[in-house]
């Protein structure tokens, strides 16, 4: 099992790396240039496939930190702990890449439009939970105090969905019921999601890892530190 | 590594603030009072929620309160309650000040259009402040903490506040945004739901 475990660990992110070339190739060679938006609608494929990936690491740090507070195992915080800071990596890149197509578009590179803003408040909720666990360090209490934390952010997520709908913004709606996409570019979103979601997959194998390893090595500090 | 944690902050000011003032009351001051005691009640309410465990923090109180069976959910009600209240006097207080300075000519009439929203933000700040509090207590740098801590959570809610008001062009409040309301009461639900059932791990913790 851990053997397997171990060659998964190293087999995963270099299929990761294959994906993201192949996707590279499909992006900017096979997927047909979008007729009004030009070069620019290529971030679309990135832009979307990372608010997928945010909102399943958000969901994943969640369940982590419902289950830590439930079995207190340090799996699940690491597991809680690695959602937030992967899902918080996606999301900086849906705040980033998001401007970047706005500003050609929308001609500005902020507007205040409730999905804009509403990323941004999951990226301020999750980043405070960062900031908390930072605050308290190895003390054990901050990871209950963070795993609370999280379960508030997690159900703002729900709530935020809901006034998005009710607070109409210029924000397009990319999988509505009256999709024309032409079949290949849906074919290159589907293969950019796959690939995201096994570069957000290795990312919090690897990260989950380290916390546990982390984790360990405190408790040895910690008791090498009593026994002096 | 404070320094983020500065900018942090400031930068959450300056989104609270945005949300304020952003509104579109043709310019005219008096209808942005609600918007007044919304922020003053953010940012002073928030001074009062660091001082909520002032008193059980000397000594070993908490260590007593833990040993207290079924506890939990009273005390935390009990100081919800009082911060509840200590929440919706800063409200009054600022909106008598307030009509005293911008001269507001009916102000009861101004009142009944703008209640419920500031008190289902009251609620909803003292829910996630009385919890969170209690998680930075011992904390020696608990001031800034609670604000990042708190504020994020809380936008949504601060958002709610300042949208369920409907304008006219001229800037008179014309009434309320019921989805809006309705979304404000069930944030204030969640949040008081989530907060009595999370309480004791973080009191145990």
């Amino acid at each position: 099992m851990k053997l397997l475990t171990n060659k998964l660990v190293t087999l995963l992110p270099l299929v990761t790396l294959v994906m993201l070339l192949i996707d590279f190739y499909l992006i900017f060679i096979v997927a047909p240039e979008e007729a009004a938006q030009g070069l620019v609608q290529k971030i679309f494929y990135f832009h979307v496939s990372s608010a997928f990936a945010m909102y399943v690491c958000f969901l994943l740090a969640g369940l982590g930190a419902a289950s830590y507070l439930w079995k207190k195992s340090i799996f699940f915080n690491a597991l809680s702990h690695a959602g937030t800071s992967v899902g918080l990596v996606f999301c900086a890149m849906v705040l980033t890449s998001g401007p970047i197509w706005a500003r050609p578009i929308w001609g500005a590179w902020w507007t205040w439009d409730p999905r804009l803003t509403t990323t941004l408040i999951l990226f301020l909720a999750f980043f405070a939970t960062l900031m908390l666990r930072h605050f308290y360090g190895t003390d054990p209490r901050g990871r209950t105090y963070a795993a609370v934390m999280t379960l508030f952010g997690v159900l703002d997520i729900p709530l935020i969905i809901f006034a998005v709908k009710l607070w109409r913004g210029i924000h397009p709606s990319v999988l509505g019921k009256e999709n024309n996409m032409p079949l290949d570019m849906k074919q290159t979103l589907i293969f950019t999601i796959l690939t995201v979601f096994s570069l957000m997959s290795s990312l919090l194998w690897l990260k989950t890892r380290q916390l546990i390893v982390q984790n360990k090595l405190d408790e040895l500090s910690a008791n090498a530190n009593e026994r002096e | 590594m404070i320094l983020v944690f500065w900018l942090f902050f400031t930068f959450l000011v300056v989104l609270v603030i945005h949300f304020g003032f952003s509104l579109d009351t043709g310019g005219n001051v008096i209808p942005n009072l609600a918007s007044f005691i919304w922020l003053s009640t953010l940012f002073g309410g928030m001074l009062r929620l660091n001082q909520t465990y002032e008193p059980e923090n000397d000594g070993k109180v908490m260590d007593g309160m833990r040993q207290i069976p079924n506890i939990a959910v009273p005390f935390y009600l009990s100081k919800l309650l009082y911060n509840l209240i200590f929440i919706l006097l800063l409200m009054s207080f600022t909106f008598v000040m307030l009509v005293v300075l911008f001269t507001v000519r009916e102000p009861l009439s101004y009142l009944s259009d703008a209640w419920l929203p500031l008190v289902l933000g009251a609620v909803g700040l003292a829910c996630i402040g009385t919890v969170f509090s209690n998680m930075v207590m011992s904390h020696n740098r608990r001031e800034i903490i609670l604000s990042i801590i708190a504020y994020p959570i809380l936008i949504p809610l601060i958002i709610g506040v300042f949208k369920a008001f409907v304008y006219s062009a001229s800037g008179q409040i014309l009434g309320l945004d019921y989805g809006w309301i309705k979304i404000l009461a069930v944030f204030d639900l969640i949040f008081l739901v989530l907060s009595i059932i999370l309480f004791e791990l973080i009191l145990n913790a």
